[in-house]
C-alpha cells in the first residue's frame, strides 16, 4: 500500500523516538528521519523550509507566524524544562538570589529563543526582575541566528549587546565578563554550527566560581509548578504549509502517532532509567509527586494555560506585536484534542 | 592477524554494553554478542557451557566451582542491587516490618539464586530472621532451574516447598498463599522462559494488598551501605576453562575491556537519564551522596568485603560445602587487581 513519504527533522527526544525509529508508524505516512540539534534545525527550517515536518522553537514559531511564514503546528510538546532554574552566576558578580539580577549582565544563546523567553518572563513575573533592567548579551551571530531569518531587532528599550565572536557565553561567564548565563560548567552540549559555547568552552576558567541561581532546583520546580500548573515548553512540531494544504489529513494522523509514541516511551520509562542511578523508580516517583503522572501533556486543551502564558510573554517582551489566538496556531483538526 | 572470535552471552547492562556493541574493542579478540535474560543465560551456561565468555550468577558460580565445574571468573561486577530491599509482603500476613517475617512463607525464584542468597543473609545478619525459621517456596521447576544444573538439594533443616506448576510467586503472593516475595506488581518483570511469574502474572489479583517490605528503599540502602560498605553483587563474568587455558593473556585483556566499558558508561550516564525525570542532575547527585563516585568497583581489592560476605553467606546457607577462597575464584593474573 503506498504511503506518503515525509521528511522529518528533530533532535533525539525519548517521547518522539519511536516515531523516528519506526516502532510507531503514523497511518498513511512513512517518515524519513533526520536527527539534528535544535539550533541547526530551526535555522534550516526557518531559512530554507527544507523539511516537510520538523521540530520548531515555540518562540520563533510565534514570531514566524506573525510574519506570515507558511507552516502549521501540531499541539505536541515533548520537550519541556524549567529553563529559569538553569541559570548560573559568577560569584564575583555579587549575586546571591534571583532578585539580584537587576542591573546585571545576562547572556542568552539567542534573544528570541524559547528558553530565554521563559527566563525573562519568569524572572519578571515571579521575581520582579524587569527585562529592561538587565543587560542582555547574545552569543549567536546575525548570520546564524534564528532571529536573522525572522527579522529580529532588539526590542525597544532593551539593553542589548552581542558577545564578541572570539568569545562565548561560557568563556565570558567564567571570566566574569558576564554575571549570569544558563551554563554551569564547560559547555557540553552537542556540537552544532550555530552556537559557540561548545567550541569556546572556557574550560581553563575557574568554574568553582560559577554557582546555580537556584541551588535547590527541585524546590523551585515545585514552586513554579504549583503557581503556574505546567512545565514550560520550548518546542512543538510543524508541518510545512504546502504539505498541510495538499494533505490536510496528515495533521491528525501525525498527532495521534505522536501520542502513541509518547505512550510507548512511557511504558518503557522505568526500564530506560540507567541502573547506575540505582533508585530510578524512587526518583521517578519523586518527579511524579511534583508534576503529576503526565508532565508532558499533548493537545490544545491541556496546554491552553501554558500557550496563553507563552503568547503573553512573547508579546510583553516585544517579540510579537499582537497576540494570536491559540486556535490560529494549530492545525484545525487537532484543536479539540 | 585474524582476531580471536569469542562467543559472549550477557543481559543488556549499561556498563557492559560498549563491549557488546563494539564501541570498546580489546586488542586481539572480537566479541560475538548474544543478549539473553540472566535466568536463561545461567541455565544454558551451567548446563551446556555453550559460550566462551558468559555472565554468571555469583551464587551459582560459587556452587559450581565447589563442584568442579570448569570455568574461571573475572573480578568485574557490573550488576548490583539491594536485593533484600526488593521484597514485598501481603498485608493480610500481619507483617509490618522485616523482623515480622519469622515463621512466614517467602517465595524465591530459585533457592540458590544470588538475589535470594543476599536476601537471606541480610535478613539473618541485619534483622535477626533465621533462614531456618522461614518457609521457603521456590518457583522454578527442577528441569529449568540453575540448581537442576548444579545438583541442588534443599539444605538440611530448611523448610522447603515448590510452588505448584500451575501457580507462580506472583499469583501466590497476591492471593496470600505466600506472605513475602521479591515482586512489587503483576507487570514488574520481563518475560523469560525460566520464571513462571513472568507468564502467570496474577494480573486479576488485588495488588493494592502487596506492599514493599522496605517502604523507604533509599533509607534502607543508606543503612546497608553504612554498615557493610558495598552494594550487593549478583553477577560476574566467566571464561570457560578450556578457553582460559588456551589463551594466556585473554583474562587480562577482557578485564581491561570491561574496565574501559564501565568508564564509558560512567561518562555518559547523565545524558542517558530520561529527560522525563526532569531532575537528572539532582538525582544523580543524590545517588552519589549515598553510594560514592563509583558504586560498581571492579577488581579484587575493592571487592574484598563483598566477596568475603557472599562466600560466607553461601557456606552458612549450606549452598557450598566450605567457604570458598577468593583466590581460587578469579583468574590468577587478576588477583592483584
Amino acid at each position: 500500500m503506498p504511503k506518503l513519504r515525509l521528511s522529518f527533522i528533530s533532535a533525539f527526544n525519548e517521547r518522539v523516538d519511536p516515531l523516528m525509529k519506526g516502532g510507531v508508524q503514523p497511518e498513511g505516512i512513512e517518515i524519513v528521519p533526520t536527527y539534528s540539534p535544535p539550533p541547526e534545525t530551526f535555522w534550516r527550517q526557518l531559512k530554507f523550509q527544507e523539511f516537510e515536518v520538523g521540530e520548531m522553537s515555540m518562540s520563533s514559531y510565534l514570531i514566524a507566524r506573525e510574519r506570515g511564514f507558511d507552516m502549521i503546528a501540531l499541539p505536541v510538546f515533548p520537550s519541556r524544562r524549567l529553563f529559569h532554574t538553569e541559570l548560573s552566576y559568577n560569584t564575583d558578580s555579587g549575586i546571591q538570589k534571583p532578585e539580584d539580577l537587576d542591573g546585571k549582565r545576562l547572556a542568552v544563546g539567542e534573544y528570541q529563543q524559547t528558553a530565554a523567553l521563559w527566563q525573562r518572563g519568569i524572572l519578571e513575573h515571579d521575581f520582579g526582575v524587569s527585562q529592561y533592567k538587565i543587560h542582555w548579551y547574545m552569543e549567536r551571530t546575525e548570520e546564524l541566528s534564528h532571529g536573522s531569518v525572522t527579522g529580529f531587532t532588539p526590542p525597544q528599550g532593551i539593553s542589548f549587546q552581542r558577545i564578541p565572536t572570539e568569545k562565548s557565553m561560557a568563556s565570558m561567564l567564567v571570566g566574569n565578563e558576564l554575571d549570569a548565563a544558563a551554563i554551569n560548567s564547560p559547555w557540553q552540549n552537542t556540537p552544532n554550527v550555530i552556537g559557540r559555547s561548545h567550541r569556546i568552552r572556557g574550560a581553563d576558567g575557574d568554574w568553582s566560581k560559577v554557582k546555580r541561581l537556584f541551588p535547590d532546583r527541585m524546590a523551585e520546580g515545585k514552586r513554579f509548578f504549583q503557581k503556574w500548573g505546567f512545565l514550560p515548553v520550548n518546542h512543538a512540531y510543524t508541518i510545512r504549509g504546502d504539505i498541510y494544504k495538499k494533505y490536510p489529513w496528515v495533521a491528525f494522523n501525525l498527532y495521534t502517532a505522536f501520542v502513541k509514541a509518547k505512550a510507548d516511551f512511557n511504558a518503557k520509562l522505568v526500564d530506560s532509567i540507567p541502573s547506575g542511578l540505582f533508585f530510578g523508580k524512587e526518583y521517578l516517583t519523586m518527579t511524579q509527586e511534583i508534576f503529576g503522572d503526565d508532565p508532558y501533556p499533548y493537545g490544545v486543551k491541556a496546554n491552553r494555560k501554558m500557550l496563553e502564558t507563552l503568547i503573553d510573554f512573547s508579546n510583553e517582551q516585544g517579540l510579537i506585536t499582537k497576540k494570536p489566538k491559540v486556535e490560529e496556531l494549530f492545525a484545525e483538526s487537532t484543536l479539540g484534542l | 592477524m585474524p582476531k580471536l572470535a569469542l562467543s559472549f552471552i550477557s543481559n543488556f547492562n549499561e556498563r557492559v554494553e560498549p563491549l557488546m556493541n563494539g564501541t570498546i574493542k580489546a586488542e586481539g579478540f572480537e566479541i560475538i554478542p548474544t543478549y539473553s535474560h540472566p535466568s536463561e543465560t545461567f541455565w544454558r551456561q551451567l548446563k551446556f557451557q555453550e559460550f566462551e565468555v558468559a555472565e554468571m550468577s555469583m551464587s551459582s558460580y560459587l556452587i559450581a566451582r565447589a563442584r568442579g565445574v570448569d570455568m574461571i571468573a573475572l573480578p568485574v561486577f557490573p550488576s548490583r542491587r539491594f536485593f533484600h530491599a526488593e521484597q514485598s509482603y501481603h498485608v493480610d500476613s500481619g507483617i509490618k516490618e522485616p523482623s515480622d517475617i519469622v515463621g512466614k512463607r517467602i517465595g524465591v525464584g530459585e533457592y540458590q539464586q544470588t538475589a535470594a542468597l543476599w536476601a537471606r543473609g541480610v535478613l539473618e545478619h541485619d534483622f535477626g530472621v533465621s533462614q531456618y525459621k522461614v518457609h521457603w517456596y521456590m518457583e522454578r521447576t527442577d528441569e529449568l532451574s540453575h540448581g537442576g544444573a548444579t545438583g541442588f538439594s534443599p539444605p538440611a533443616g530448611i523448610s522447603f516447598h515448590r510452588i505448584p506448576p500451575e501457580k507462580s510467586m506472583a499469583t501466590m503472593l497476591v492471593s496470600n498463599e505466600i506472605d513475602v516475595a521479591p515482586i512489587g506488581g503483576h507487570l514488574s518483570r520481563a518475560v523469560n522462559v525460566i520464571d513462571r511469574s513472568t507468564h502467570i502474572r496474577g494480573s486479576e489479583g488485588d495488588w493494592s494488598k502487596v506492599k514493599p517490605l522496605f517502604p523507604d528503599e533509599i533509607g534502607e540502602a543508606k543503612r546497608f551501605v553504612a554498615k557493610h560498605g558495598f552494594v550487593p553483587v549478583n553477577h560476574t563474568y566467566i571464561i570457560r576453562g578450556d578457553v582460559h587455558r588456551d589463551n594466556p593473556g585473554l583474562a587480562l585483556k577482557l578485564y581491561d575491556a570491561f574496565v574501559a566499558a564501565k568508564a564509558q558508561a560512567a561518562e555518559t550516564i547523565l545524558e542517558r537519564i530520561p529527560a522525563a525525570l526532569v531532575f537528572s542532575q539532582e538525582y544523580f547527585a543524590m545517588t552519589r551522596d549515598i553510594l560514592g563516585d563509583d558504586p560498581f568497583p571492579y577488581g579484587i581489592k575493592a571487592n574484598k568485603a563483598m566477596l568475603e560476605t557472599i562466600a560466607g553467606y553461601s557456606y552458612e546457607q549450606g549452598l557450598t560445602p566450605r567457604k570458598m577462597n577468593i583466590e581460587e575464584l578469579f583468574a590468577d593474573e587478576l588477583l592483584g587487581t
